[in-house]
C-alpha cells in the first residue's frame, strides 16, 4: 500500500510537470499527420477551436496531410505548421488518385467554387506550413462542371481579416493551363450571382489582410477581390506564376501597400490593379467599388515579366461608365525586368488618373518600359483618357524594343520607352538621370527632360485584344 | 501487485497524453509575470529558446513583468505576448523606485547605451505586447556616466547580420531625465562599431537584415532609430508615433537598401517626423571613411499623416516638423548617397512659422509628389536653406517637387524674418524642378537654375540678417546626444 501512495505521488507529481506547458496553452489543438485521410481530424481541431473562443490555434505537426474540403466559419485564432517544407497539406487525391476529389458545396454567403481550406468571417493566422498541392484532379469534376481544377488553395471570405506568414502555396500540374489549382490564394468578398454567373453585387469584404513573407508557385498567386473600408500588405513574398503574381480588383476606400516582393509571370502581368472587374461581366456600374479611391502603394518589388506579360497594369473602367474615376496608385522604386518579346510593358495605364509612377528601373526587352492611353489604339478596347499621370525620374534607358503588333498594312509597329497613346492627356513625364525617349501621341501633355520622338507616319493600328494575345502565346486553352 | 502494476501502467499512458501536446511544441517557452523581479525567468527562457535551435518561442502571459536589462544573441525566434495592454513589461525599478536599476553592459559586440531588452544577431520576431517604462530612473546612473534614462527600451545591433520584425508592439516611456522623458529611443536597429576614446565610431556599424515594424504604438521621446542599414530592407507600416523629438530616424542606410515608411500616423514637436540623414556617423568626427557604402538607398515616404507641433522644454521652445532630409556626403567631396521620394503624405504644420513640412538641408534628385501640407509654417517645403540661415552652404541640387497642395499652408517669416512662401527654394537650391498641382502655390526662388511651371513666383529680396534656426540647433544637440 505504501508503494502504492508512492507511485499515485509521482504520477501526480509528474502530471503536474507535464500539464504545466498544455494548461499554458490550453486552447491549442494539435493534429498529426495520420498517413491517411485527414480531413476529419483537421476539421474537428478546427471546430473544436472556434468553441474554445477567440485566440484558440489549430497547431499542424510536421509531415505531409492529405485533406478535402475544408470550412471554417468565424474562427478568430492561428492555423500553424511546424515551417515551411516542414508541414505539408495536399489535396486527398494527392495520396491516391482513386480518392473522393474535392466537392463544390452550395453554402449560404460563400462564393460557389471549389477550394481546399476556407475562413468564413473570423480573423485567422496562418503561418509555417507549406500547401502543396500534387494530384492532376484535384476537384471531383463530376460535381464541378466537369473541371477538375481547384479555383483556389486557401480562400478567405466574408467579412474577415486574415494574416499569412511564412505559407507556401504551390500548384501542380493539372488542367487549368497545366496547374490544378487557378489561384494560391483568394481574398474576397460575397455577392449572389444571377443565372449567367454575373454579380447582383459587389463582392465586399472589410477587413485588414497581410500576406507577408510566403511563396506562390502556380497559375496565380494572390487574386484579392472586394476589399472596402479594409487595409492589405503584401511584403516579402516570393511569386513565380504563370498569368499573374498578385491582383487587386475592386477596392474602395482602403489602403493597399505591395512592397519588396520578387515576382514572375508570364501571361498578364505581375501586379494587376483592377477597378471595375465585377461590373466588366455584367456590364453593371453599381458593381463599382465606393469612392473614395484606395491608395496602392507598389514599391521596391523586383518584377519579371516573361512570355507575354507584363510588370504592372494600371485599369480603371470607371470612365466606360460615366462614373469617377476610383484609382490612385504610386508606383515606386520597383525594379522591372521585361523579356517578352514585345508584346507588353513594364507598366501599363488603362483608363487611370492620376497615377505617379515614380524612379522605377524599367529594362529588358519588351514592347514599352511606360505606356497609358493606348487600351483603344492597340489593344481595340473602348476609347476613354488616361490622363493627369505623373511619370517622373525612371529609368527607362535598358528598355529594348521589340514588337509583336503591326499596323493596318501590316508593318511593325513600335512602342516607346515611354509611350503616351492617343488617349493619355495632361501627363507630365519628367526624365531622370538616364536619357528617357518618350513618345507622346497624346494631347496637352508635358514633357521635360526627355527626348520627344518624332510621331510615326501611320497612326492607325492593327489592334489585337489582351485575350487574343494570351492565346497567341498559348497561355489559354 | 496487480494493481500496482497497473498503476504504472496508467501513469505511463496519461504522462503519454499529456506529453504529446507538450511534445508538439517543445520549443514553446512560457513565462507568467511572478509579481516581483523577472528578469531571471525571462532570461531563462531567452536562454532555453536559443539552445532549442530556430523557430523557437518565448510566450509571455498576460500581467505585468518588471525586468532589468535582457540580453539575447543569435536567437531565431518569436517574443510574444498576450496582446498589447495585457502582457506589459517595465523595468525592475517600475516595481520600486529603491531596487537596482539597468547598468550599462559592456562587451565586444554592444554599442555602449543601455537598454532594457537587446537582441544581437538572429532573427526576432516580436509582437502583442507592451513596453511601459513607469520608473523617472530606470538606470543605475553611477554605471552609465550620471545618466539615468535608458537609450533604447529595445534594441537590435547586429554585429553585421540581425533581423527582426516588430508586429503589434506598443512601446511608451514615462517621465524621466530625458527632456522629460525616461528613454531616448524606443526601438533602436543599429550595427556595432566599436568606439574610440572619444566615443566616436571608428567603422561603419553595417547591419544586414530585413527589419520591420508594422501596426505598433510608439510614444516617447524619439520612436525608431536604424543606424547602418546595409544592402536590406526596412518597412516602418501603420504604426502610430507620437514623440517628442522625432518618429522615425533612419540614417546612414548603405548600399542600395530599400526602405518604406508609409501609412502610418505621426506626431513630432522638436525635430520631424520622419528624418532621412546620410553622414550621421561621419559628422560625428569629420571622417568620410564613415559614410555609408554606396549606392544610394531607395527610401519611400508615403501615405502618411503627419502632425507637428511645438514643446517647451526647460524654458526652450522646439519645434517638429514633418519630412527631414540631409546628405552630409557633398561636405566630403563625396558624390550624393540619399535618394528618396516623398508622396502623397498629409502634413499639417503647426509651429507657428518655426518649422516647415518638408526641409531639404542638402540633397540631390529627392521627388516630393502630391503632398497636401497645410497649417502655418515656415515653408510648406523648404529647400536649399543652409546659406540663408548661415550654415555651411549645402548644395540641394535636381529636386524634383510636383504636383503638392499646399493651399492650406499659410508661410510666415515672423519668427526668422526671412522671406519665405509655401514652397521656398533657397539660395543654396539649384536645378530644381518645382511643377504646380490642381491648387495655387506660391514660390520664392533664390537658387539658380530652377525651373519652375504652373506656380506664382514670389518676389525674391535680397538676403536679410540670418537669424537663429532652433530646429537645426536641436538637430546639433541631438548629434552630441546620440549613442
Amino acid at each position: 500500500m505504501r508503494r502504492l501512495l508512492l507511485v499515485i505521488a509521482l504520477t501526480i507529481g509528474l502530471l503536474g510537470l507535464f500539464a504545466a506547458p498544455a494548461l499554458a496553452s490550453a486552447k491549442t489543438f494539435y493534429v498529426h499527420p495520420s498517413g491517411g485521410n485527414d480531413t476529419t481530424n483537421i476539421q474537428a481541431a478546427f471546430n473544436a477551436a472556434v468553441k474554445a473562443g477567440p485566440g484558440s490555434t489549430v497547431q499542424l505537426g510536421a509531415g505531409h496531410f492529405y485533406t478535402n474540403r475544408i470550412l471554417v466559419h468565424n474562427f478568430k485564432g492561428c492555423f500553424r505548421g511546424a515551417g515551411e517544407g516542414k508541414t505539408f497539406i495536399d489535396c486527398l487525391r494527392g495520396l491516391d488518385p482513386n480518392l473522393p476529389g474535392v466537392i463544390v458545396k452550395g453554402e449560404p454567403d460563400i462564393l460557389p467554387f471549389p477550394y481546399l481550406v476556407a475562413f468564413d468571417g473570423g480573423h485567422v493566422r496562418v503561418s509555417d506550413l507549406s500547401f502543396d498541392i500534387t494530384a492532376a484532379s484535384p476537384v471531383d469534376a463530376a460535381a464541378n462542371g466537369g473541371s477538375d481544377f481547384l479555383t483556389t488553395i486557401v480562400f478567405v471570405t466574408g467579412n474577415a481579416s486574415s494574416a499569412f506568414h511564412r505559407v507556401g502555396f504551390t500548384a501542380g500540374a493539372g488542367s487549368d493551363d497545366g496547374y490544378n489549382a487557378d489561384q494560391g490564394l483568394v481574398i474576397a468578398g460575397y455577392a449572389p450571382l444571377d443565372q449567367n454567373g454575373n454579380w447582383l453585387s459587389l463582392t465586399r469584404i472589410s477587413g485588414v489582410e497581410s500576406v507577408c513573407g510566403c511563396s506562390f508557385a502556380g497559375h496565380d498567386g494572390l487574386v484579392v477581390q472586394g476589399l472596402v473600408h479594409g487595409r492589405l500588405t503584401v511584403s516579402r513574398n516570393v511569386f513565380d506564376d504563370l498569368v499573374l503574381s498578385c491582383a487587386s480588383l475592386d477596392s474602395g476606400a482602403s489602403q493597399v501597400t505591395i512592397c519588396h516582393n520578387q515576382m514572375s509571370a508570364a501571361a498578364w502581368d505581375d501586379i494587376v490593379l483592377w477597378q471595375g472587374w465585377e461590373e466588366a461581366a455584367g456590364g453593371n456600374a453599381a458593381l463599382l467599388p465606393p469612392l473614395p479611391a484606395p491608395r496602392y502603394l507598389i514599391s521596391h518589388n523586383q518584377m519579371l515579366a516573361t512570355g507575354a506579360a507584363g510588370g504592372v497594369e494600371v485599369r480603371d473602367d470607371s470612365p466606360l461608365f460615366k462614373a469617377p474615376q476610383r484609382l490612385d496608385a504610386v508606383i515606386a522604386d520597383n525594379h522591372i525586368t521585361l523579356d517578352n518579346g514585345g508584346w507588353d510593358a513594364g507598366i501599363d495605364g488603362v483608363y487611370a488618373k492620376g497615377i505617379r509612377v515614380v524612379h522605377n528601373r524599367i529594362s529588358g526587352t519588351g514592347f514599352a518600359g511606360i505606356q497609358l492611353g493606348f487600351a483603344a489604339s492597340l489593344w481595340g478596347m473602348p476609347s476613354a483618357p488616361d490622363s493627369g499621370w505623373r511619370i517622373v525620374g525612371n529609368d527607362v534607358s535598358g528598355v529594348k524594343l521589340a514588337t509583336q503588333y503591326t499596323d493596318a498594312s501590316g508593318a511593325p509597329l513600335w512602342g516607346a520607352q515611354v509611350w503616351l497613346g492617343p488617349d493619355a492627356t495632361h501627363c507630365l513625364v519628367v526624365g531622370g538621370c538616364k536619357p528617357t525617349k518618350v513618345l507622346d501621341q497624346g494631347t496637352d501633355d508635358t514633357l521635360i527632360n526627355v527626348t520627344k520622338l518624332p510621331l510615326p507616319a501611320t497612326a492607325s493600328a492593327s489592334p489585337m485584344g489582351q485575350t487574343k494575345r494570351m492565346l497567341m502565346k498559348g497561355v489559354l486553352p | 501487485m496487480k494493481k500496482l502494476l497497473l498503476v504504472p501502467v496508467l501513469t505511463a499512458a496519461l504522462l503519454a497524453l499529456l506529453a504529446a501536446p507538450a511534445f508538439a511544441s517543445p520549443k514553446t517557452f512560457y513565462v507568467h509575470p511572478s509579481g516581483g523581479n523577472d528578469t531571471h525567468n525571462i532570461q531563462k527562457a531567452f536562454n532555453a529558446a536559443v539552445k532549442a535551435g530556430p523557430g523557437s518561442t518565448v510566450q509571455l502571459s498576460a500581467g505585468h513583468f518588471y525586468t532589468n536589462t535582457v540580453l539575447v544573441r543569435n536567437f531565431h525566434g518569436c517574443f510574444k505576448g498576450a496582446g498589447e495592454g495585457r502582457t506589459v513589461i517595465d523595468c525592475l525599478r517600475g516595481l520600486d523606485p529603491s531596487l537596482p536599476g539597468v547598468t550599462l553592459l559592456s562587451a565586444p559586440d554592444l554599442m555602449p547605451f543601455t537598454f532594457l531588452v537587446g537582441f544581437v544577431g538572429g532573427h526576432i520576431n516580436v509582437s502583442d505586447m507592451s513596453f511601459h517604462i513607469t520608473a523617472f530612473s530606470p538606470v543605475d546612473a553611477a554605471s552609465n556616466g550620471g545618466s539615468d534614462f535608458l537609450q533604447g527600451i529595445v534594441a537590435v545591433i547586429g554585429d553585421s547580420h540581425a533581423s527582426s520584425a516588430f508586429h503589434r508592439v506598443s512601446i511608451s516611456a514615462g517621465a524621466g531625465n530625458d527632456g522629460g522623458l525616461n528613454a531616448d529611443e524606443d526601438i533602436i536597429i543599429t550595427g556595432y562599431a566599436p568606439s574610440d576614446q572619444n566615443g566616436n565610431p571608428t567603422s561603419f556599424p553595417a547591419i544586414h537584415g530585413s527589419q520591420c515594424v508594422c501596426d505598433c504604438s510608439l510614444a516617447g521621446h524619439d520612436g525608431i532609430q536604424v543606424q547602418g542599414l546595409t544592402d536590406s530592407r526596412l518597412s516602418i507600416r501603420g504604426s502610430v508615433f507620437d514623440d517628442t523629438a522625432l518618429g522615425c530616424l533612419l540614417d546612414d542606410s548603405a548600399s542600395a537598401s530599400q526602405i518604406v515608411v508609409c501609412h502610418d500616423q505621426m506626431t513630432c514637436r522638436e525635430w520631424a517626423s520622419v528624418i532621412l540623414y546620410q553622414g550621421w556617423d561621419a559628422s560625428g568626427n569629420g571622417d568620410p571613411t564613415l559614410l555609408p557604402p554606396l549606392p544610394a538607398p531607395r527610401y519611400l515616404i508615403c501615405d502618411n499623416h503627419m502632425l507637428a507641433s511645438t514643446i517647451t522644454v526647460a524654458g526652450t521652445l522646439f519645434a517638429g516638423g514633418g519630412v527631414y532630409l540631409e546628405d552630409d556626403s557633398p561636405n566630403y567631396g563625396a558624390p550624393y548617397r540619399l535618394d528618396a521620394t516623398v508622396a502623397n503624405n498629409t502634413i499639417k504644420v503647426a509651429t507657428d512659422g518655426w518649422s516647415d513640412g518638408i526641409t531639404g538641408v542638402s540633397g540631390q534628385g529627392m521627388r516630393v509628389l502630391g503632398n497636401h501640407i497645410s497649417g502655418v509654417a515656415f515653408a510648406g517645403i523648404d529647400v536649399g536653406l543652409n546659406s540663408d540661415f548661415g550654415y555651411t552652404p549645402a548644395p540641394d541640387s535636381g529636386w524634383q517637387i510636383i504636383g503638392n497642395d499646399l493651399s492650406g499652408l499659410t508661410a510666415t517669416s515672423d519668427q526668422y524674418g526671412l522671406p519665405t512662401a509655401q514652397i521656398r527654394l533657397g539660395s543654396d537650391a539649384d536645378h530644381c524642378l518645382v511643377v504646380g498641382g490642381c491648387r495655387p502655390t506660391t514660390v520664392l526662388d533664390r537658387g539658380t537654375d530652377d525651373t519652375l511651371i504652373n506656380v506664382t513666383p514670389t518676389v525674391s529680396p535680397a538676403a536679410q540678417t540670418n537669424r537663429l534656426m532652433k530646429p537645426l540647433q536641436r538637430m546639433k544637440q541631438l548629434q552630441d546626444m546620440r549613442p
